[in-house]
């Protein structure tokens, strides 16, 4: 049974109860009252095998441990555009960690530039690092997508209504290296929200992840061994016209060597959204999902060429 | 593979597999590529191989738990062209 009790604002799933069908209604319960109120909650069961996760968080570290040459050249950070190394990056959050980040080639779209890609020059050279990053985000693409199936039935929607706005998705795979300090001083990754649709999170061990609740608390994410944090981003919280909370999240600042790997589902670039039907008066006109993640990024990639 | 600029897809053992009997899901979205895939299972001898293929990324989460709890061995899965992936399912 899934940890439902008003008591744990970040509860415990085991996601087996979903994709098998034993009790899809409970868990559908479960991670829709989860995003009403902390918009968090840990997935276990997830079905992505140990060793994916943990080869990628090894080769997190190994490639972090590279002199700077080996790394790639490195590059701006901006949003979901970003390909490559960033070397003390200031993304939206102020964070100023190291990131390397990889998506699919965004061409053939007006609203969304040409982006480089980890491409040829993007991947340094170690053994393994090229297809465990990219298992990685095979295995976090799918099971993004299935938890959002999950909240369909939550927001009165017909079954696979999701699906289509992730045909060509400008979903996001980042490596995190937080910055080490003292605990209790700068943050790992100062007060942010996630701007995509969902966002899940793993660590090689505590995440350190805090996530404010809507009562303004600030709870620390339940810690499991091989479990995912997964977290509703804006788009969701859009699309649900505010029923789902995409709440701020901080990574308090760690005395140790701190990794992350963060996935980011983000719809296709001509993806409207809009609040849904039967939401209520929506707040938010319709906007495409590239009009509405590339703003900021835009405004990064600007700052980038004129540094050129 | 065309999504991903420069990459080069590994060799996987899979490749080279054989099967039984096989069930194209391309188009189908999750979850009934698993719906279809345990229809198909039904009808198979014990340790025979399904070889399920199917366009939605989803499907590598779905057959992973569907095998698990129908007591299926999952193999493992082969990316071909477009998008599509082979699921190597061994009926238990």
């Amino acid at each position: 049974m899934p940890h439902v009790g008003e008591d744990i604002m970040i509860p415990i799933i085991d996601w087996q109860d979903f994709s098998s069908g034993k009790s899809p209604e409970d868990i559908t319960a479960c991670i829709g009252g989860a995003a009403r109120t902390s918009g968090a909650f840990v997935l276990t069961n997830h079905g992505i095998p140990r060793g994916v996760l943990r080869d990628v968080l090894e080769l997190t570290q190994v490639f972090f441990d590279l002199g700077e040459d080996s790394k790639g050249p490195a590059v701006i950070d901006s949003g979901f555009l970003t390909r490559g190394w960033c070397a003390g990056s200031k993304t939206a959050g102020g964070d100023s960690g190291e990131s390397f980040t990889i998506g699919r080639a965004l061409g053939g779209s007006d609203t969304a530039p040409a982006s480089p890609g980890a491409g040829d020059t993007g991947w340094p050279e170690i053994d393994g690092f090229h297809e465990a990053v990219l298992d990685m985000y095979k295995e976090m693409s799918a099971l993004s997508r299935v938890v959002m199936r999950a909240f369909e039935p939550d927001l009165a929607l017909p079954n696979s209504f999701f699906a289509s706005h992730f045909t060509r998705p400008m979903s996001i795979l980042s490596l995190l290296r937080y910055p080490v300090g003292q605990r209790g001083g700068e943050q790992g990754a100062k007060v942010h929200r996630q701007n995509g649709a969902l966002s899940l999170i793993v660590s090689e061990g505590d995440t350190g992840v805090e996530v404010q609740t809507l009562s303004g608390d600030w709870v620390p994410a339940p810690h499991v061994p091989s479990g995912i944090l997964v977290k509703a981003g804006d788009c969701l919280a859009r699309w649900s016209n505010d029923a789902y909370v995409s709440s701020p999240m901080r990574v308090p600042q760690q005395n140790m060597r701190h990794h992350a790997v963060v996935f980011a589902l983000a719809p296709n670039t001509d993806s409207i959204v809009a609040p849904l039907p039967r939401t209520g008066s929506p707040k938010y006109a319709p906007i495409t999902a590239a009009d509405y993640l590339l703003q900021t990024a835009g405004e990064f990639a600007a700052g980038a060429s004129a540094a050129e | 593979m065309s999504d991903w600029t420069g990459v080069i897809c590994a060799t996987n053992p899979l490749i080279t597999m054989e099967w039984d009997r096989e069930y194209d899901a391309v188009g189908l979205i999750c979850p009934m590529p698993v719906l279809k895939a345990r229809k198909c299972l039904l009808g198979m001898a014990p340790g025979a191989i399904l070889r399920l293929t199917a366009s939605d990324p989803a499907a590598l989460i779905d057959v992973r738990h569907f095998c698990a709890e129908a007591g299926h061995e999952y193999l493992g899965a082969n990316d071909l062209e477009g998008g599509v992936t082979a699921y190597f399912i061994r009926r238990g």
